[in-house]
């Protein structure tokens, strides 16, 4: 019988359906315990000709405040991207609390809560596991390869924790550069128009280069069950099996704060584990950032003060007995031509370096 | 023995007499054998009072339901009545030797409008009770059903004002009402969880269920701790007097039962197993390779009755789940690779029915409730596994005494004692070595109640029901109990202090009166019926799902969750506008004081102090129901029409204790229109085909206010609840029954069931939710969204089952 009820239980995709809210204030801040991890970022909800979209606002006044009456002026950083950063070296201290506030050109201001930092705790192991079924694609239908990315950590005994994990895959690349109806010169895509619009070339890299893709999926734990123990093969995030070419994955364990913890658990919640039947039911997202003057207007956010430490696992790829799921699209290298070399393209762009980076072989 | 010794001779004194006195008087007499059977299910009724006059002739019937007298030839009335029956009489012509039967129908303590499918529609129309479905043995056996099994709750659905809820949920929705605030109960004892694998099937046996009940208007007030209904499901009675087996081999589950004597005219046994241990099917699916789903369910009833004024009942019943399903999200925060939940029911009853005189009896009862759910979390790479079992058992006693004074006035009264012992969980790490073993307090609490019910029918026109009930509930400790400031929200950083309570010290009490009124004035073809009913509520189940799991946690109210209670009033008419067509319309309202509600992102797993993430408010409903039914010939069937609203308002002071900023809004079970239709062809001899069309408004759900990126997660966000409703729910299903296809009368009886559950395959939606988009999938449906929408099907296809089923006697 469940048989059957599973047979012919289905998921489809169904069309979104929403009751948008605009101005809404949306603002995510962090203050990290390394320098150059700070930020924060501020949008607003906007319905535009009957499209939602969060608009950042870069206009703003905001500062962190730390209980030894000292302040940080966050700066923003560009004129539309909605994101303020300190200056370079600062960084959480242990012995501070820390309060964002945040002034709009129209004067509205917002506080949050008074938040500290917690110890990090580091990872004993980073590991991978090769499962050939590593998740059920409703896309394809099937089982897909892939690693499971897990980490071991000994948890303090005498104190409450609160983890949250991220990941980064770091591959190398070959190709540094993709142009659509145009060529690589000169150090920029050239318009060619005899080029249909659709045409793309890719270029190769002219020196080694290494992609960075951070990932979370918001996995958070606390400890209440866990106090004190060494945990073992912790899940935090899937790598597919989509090439045999080597990666390095660097994990990060963060340590937060127990309002962090639930505002993102709730995140993950709405975000990720949205689906079953026993999913948990949608709710506003309470975050700890409120408008002093009017506790009753709706802000989403929250600013937290956390640690982190890393660990790293190096895949090798080549000898899986699987077949690769495929990297996407396959290189288009523009023809060689007798009249010129086909030029290569530096390491340049956001989430890209030239380096090694430590961990690579 | 002294007690049966003296039964014996009584009758042996008492036919004698009669006997002489024939003789002497008349000289010529007659036998007339009087068989007293249950109009409902054509069971004979033993101990039923049977009275002749002229002569004033009495007798009480035997365990075949028998009973003869020695009378003169020439004109009588017979009257046979039985309590809990009406009486029915009838006019005689003694010419000889004659057998007469006599078919009494339930009447109850109450006043009852509506059956499912009543047998005698002018009796339905006399009796003063409202708001009562009755199913027997024989009508939900004429349902159809999902694969192959006929089922209580499924054919509750079909009735006015009854809805599942959705697909996958694990009970029913009775006028708008939460699962939990009906009180399921199979022979006296509460079922806390009547369903399995999330209510595709109920637990009670399919071929063991004598007659289910469902008070949802005027509840007796022997019943009480619910404010939607009652479903009342008897168990078989064992009386046959030779072997009876019956059981059906079916794709989803086999089962049997078994009906037998002991010891003849003393002791008898009916027993029903079932099992379904059909998941080596999933390896064929590779979706579903880890999947694994069975379950099996046992009741056992032993009637005991060694004297004719006492009559002692056993029954037992266990029911079992254990299964893997994807479709069910894991427990965040556990090293588990996935989720397996296993979870039983251990039931328990006694009871002692002492037939004082012909007009009344004591009926006592001892019983035990015990519910038993558990999560194993094994852990990746190794397997070792960490236990989470919470349970729940309830100890009850009753006592109540029934008195017919006669066909005018019938009443009731008792006493019941509840004890709770709530255990909501406990983690066992096992050799994990990861997880610390960690006991949430057990909740303790008693409930003592007094009741008292009337039911008094002055004239033809004229028929009145008064009940009364009085509870009291007491919360006990050992506890320890958080004070919190009142000016803030309830929360870990609000407390202001904390109390221990010894073991058996009371915490918080509550109590009061619940009157319960029913009035009937009418004709024989037509009623109008009038009802009020005000019940608590002192124990729910928490779950912030759309549907609650069976480890969803029981709660017993406390000194800050305090009970619900609720008022309804409803009014019907019902009218028998020919032999065989009937009519009726019923409205009804009802306002509800601290119906729970759950804070964003609530959670009750191991958590001590729920009260934190609880909001209690106000919820209102109101309908009006219609039915139409045929009743009689070879095409039966019948359709009702329902417009319901359910409303919940969570209003306060505090902004972050309001719910959708404190105003009224659709609880996750209003449904505003629901149609049933029903269609029965039965040749009376080998075919039977059943049609039934369901269809109903989307139940409410929550749409997106908008979306915020989180890390590199869109994250829905969401500022008020059920603000959307899922598309239409309709479905067709079908039962072709073919009875007795070697068209011989054997003892061995066997017969095809054919069902096909949503012929025409309608993906009706259990559930719609919002998530990551896979990749550039679906760009066509979710088009510039950065969510996408997923639709969750149940049944999203024809399923096609068949069974064979046997009788064999």
């Amino acid at each position: 019988m469940p048989t059957i009820f599973l047979v012919w239980s289905c998921v489809d995709p169904y069309e979104p359906v929403y009751d948008f809210e605009d101005s809404i204030l949306f603002i995510q801040g962090e203050v990290s315990g390394e320098p150059g991890r700070s930020s924060v970022r501020i949008q607003e909800s906007k319905e535009l000709l009957g499209s939602y979209i969060t608009e950042n606002v870069s206009n703003a006044y905001v500062e962190v405040r730390t209980s030894g009456e000292q302040t940080a002026v966050f700066e923003s950083v560009a004129d539309t991207l909605g994101i303020y950063l300190p200056e370079e070296q600062f960084m959480a201290e242990p012995d501070q609390d820390y309060q964002l506030y945040v002034r709009l050109q129209d004067g509205r201001e917002y506080l949050s809560n008074w938040q500290s930092q917690p110890a990090a705790v580091g990872m004993e192991k980073v590991t991978a596991t090769f499962d050939p079924e590593v998740r059920f694609s409703e896309i394809r239908g099937e089982f897909i390869p892939g690693h499971q990315i897990r980490v071991d950590w000994q948890d303090p005994p005498d104190q409450a924790n609160y983890y949250r994990w991220t990941y980064t895959i770091i591959r190398e690349e070959a190709i540094c550069q993709s142009c659509f109806g145009s060529r690589y010169r000169a150090g920029a895509c050239q318009d060619d128009p005899s080029l249909p619009i659709s045409n793309r070339y890719d270029y190769l890299c002219s020196e080694p280069c290494f992609s960075f893709e951070t990932k979370s999926n918001l996995v958070v734990q606390a400890d209440e069950f866990i106090n004190g123990n060494r945990v073992r093969d912790k899940e935090v995030g899937v790598l597919e099996f989509e090439s045999r070419k080597p990666v390095l994955i660097e994990v990060s364990q963060h340590t937060i704060s127990q309002e962090q913890f639930a505002f993102s658990r709730l995140a993950n919640e709405l975000g990720v584990e949205s689906g079953g039947v026993n999913a948990t039911l949608p709710g506003a997202l309470v975050g700890n950032v409120f408008n002093p003057n009017d506790p009753n207007e709706r802000v989403i956010g929250f600013f937290g003060v956390s640690n982190r430490t890393t660990g790293q696992v190096f895949i090798q790829r080549n000898d899986i007995m699987a077949i690769p799921l495929g990297e996407g699209l396959s290189p288009m290298l523009e023809p060689p031509d007798v009249m010129e070399d086909i030029p290569q393209a530096p390491c340049d762009g956001p989430n890209r370096s030239a380096s090694k980076p430590e961990g690579w072989p | 023995m002294a007690l049966k010794t003296v039964f014996i001779w009584s009758k042996i004194l008492l036919i004698l007499y009669w006997v002489h006195q024939g003789a002497e008087l008349f000289g010529q007499s007659s036998d007339v054998t009087v068989i007293v059977l249950d109009g409902e299910g054509n069971d004979p009724l033993p101990l039923a009072t049977v009275l002749i006059t002229p002569g004033d002739h009495g007798e009480i019937t035997d365990e075949q339901g028998r009973t003869t007298f020695t009378l003169e030839e020439g004109s009588y009335n017979v009257t046979a009545n039985f309590l809990g029956y009406r009486e029915v009489s009838m006019d005689l012509e003694v010419v000889g030797d004659t057998t007469i039967q006599l078919s009494l129908m339930p009447e109850g303590e109450i006043l009852q409008t509506i059956e499912v499918v009543g047998n005698n529609v002018s009796d339905r129309i006399k009796r003063p009770i409202l708001g009562v479905q009755r199913l027997n043995e024989q009508q939900l056996k004429e349902l159809p059903a999902v694969m192959g099994e006929t089922d209580v709750l499924k054919g509750l659905q079909l009735l006015a004002g009854v809805s599942s809820a959705g697909e996958a949920s694990n009970g029913i929705s009775v006028r708008g009402g939460s699962i939990d605030q009906n009180l399921v109960l199979m022979d006296h004892v509460p079922i806390f969880n009547p369903t399995h694998l999330f209510g595709l099937f109920s637990v009670f046996p399919t071929d063991g269920v004598q007659s289910a009940e469902l008070y949802q208007g005027n509840i007796p007030a022997r019943f009480g701790g619910r404010v939607a209904s009652v479903l009342d499901v008897q168990i078989k009675s064992p009386n046959a007097d030779k072997l009876h087996l019956t059981g059906g081999v079916g794709l989803v589950s086999s089962r049997l039962s078994i009906e037998t004597p002991i010891a003849k005219d003393k002791l008898y046994v009916f027993a029903a197993a079932r099992a379904s241990f059909n998941d080596f099917w999933f390896d064929l699916i590779q979706k579903l390779k880890d999947t694994k789903a069975n379950f099996g369910d046992g009741v056992i009833k032993f009637r005991y009755q060694p004297t004719g004024k006492h009559i002692f009942n056993f029954t037992g019943f266990y029911s079992k789940d254990y299964y893997q399903i994807n479709l069910i999200n894991r427990f965040a925060g556990f090293t588990a690779d996935k989720n397996i939940y296993d979870y039983k029911t251990l039931n328990l009853s006694f009871d002692w029915n002492y037939r004082i005189d012909n007009t009344s009896y004591i009926q006592t009862v001892v019983s035990k409730a015990g519910y038993d759910p558990q999560i194993r979390l094994p852990q990746p790479l190794t397997g070792e596994e960490a236990i989470f079992s919470s349970g729940i058992d309830l100890y009850a006693v009753s006592t109540i005494w029934n008195k017919q004074k006669d066909s005018v006035l019938t009443y009731q009264a008792g006493l019941q004692l509840n004890y709770y012992r709530n255990a909501p969980g406990d983690l066992d790490p096992g050799n994990t070595g990861d997880v610390n073993p960690f006991s949430l307090p057990e909740e303790r609490a008693a409930e003592t109640s007094v009741f008292s019910d009337v039911t008094w029918s002055p004239s033809q026109q004229w028929s009145f029901s008064f009940g009364l009930r009085y509870a009291h509930y007491f919360q006990l400790g050992p506890f320890t109990v958080r004070q919190y400031n009142e000016e803030e929200s309830r929360s870990n950083g609000s407390v202001v202090s904390e109390e221990d309570y010894g073991s058996g010290k009371v915490i918080k009490s509550f109590g009061g009166l619940e009157p319960r009124l029913g009035i009937r004035w009418g004709s024989e073809k037509t009623a109008l019926k009038f009802a009020y009913a005000l019940n608590r509520q002192y124990l729910q189940n928490i779950f912030n799902s759309t549907t609650p799991l069976p480890t969803s946690r029981w709660k017993t109210s406390d000194i800050h969750i305090k009970p619900q209670k609720s008022h309804l009033l409803s009014a019907g008419i019902q009218s028998q506008v020919s032999n065989d067509y009937e009519m009726g319309v019923e409205v009804y309202g009802r306002l509800i004081d601290g119906l729970l509600e759950y804070r964003p992102g609530a959670d009750f797993f191991l958590k001590k102090f729920v009260e934190t993430d609880l909001l209690q408010g106000d919820g209102r409903a109101y309908g009006i129901e219609l039915n139409f039914r045929k009743h009689q010939g070879k095409n039966t069937g019948w359709i009702n029409y329902s417009y319901s609203r359910s409303f919940i308002k969570i209003q306060n002071d505090r902004v972050n204790d309001q719910i959708n900023e404190g105003a009224w809004y659709p609880s996750n079970f209003d449904q505003p229109h629901q149609l049933n239709a029903v269609y029965t062809l039965n040749d009376g001899a080998h075919h039977s085909l059943s049609l039934n069309f369901t269809l109903s408004s989307g139940r409410p759900y929550t749409i997106p206010n908008g979306d915020i990126k989180i890390d590199d997660i869109f994250v829905p966000i969401y500022f008020e609840r059920n603000n959307g409703r899922l598309p239409t729910y309709h479905r067709l299903d079908m039962s072709w029954t073919i009875k007795n296809p070697s068209l011989k009368n054997k003892r061995w009886v066997g017969e095809w069931i054919f069902t096909v559950y949503n012929i025409y395959g309608r993906k009706n939606a259990q559930n719609i939710y919002y998530g990551p988009r896979a990749g550039s999938g679906f760009g066509e449906v979710f088009k510039n969204s950065n969510l996408g929408a997923y639709r969750i099907s149940i049944f999203a296809a024809p399923v096609v089952s068949l069974t064979y089923q046997f009788k064999f006697s």
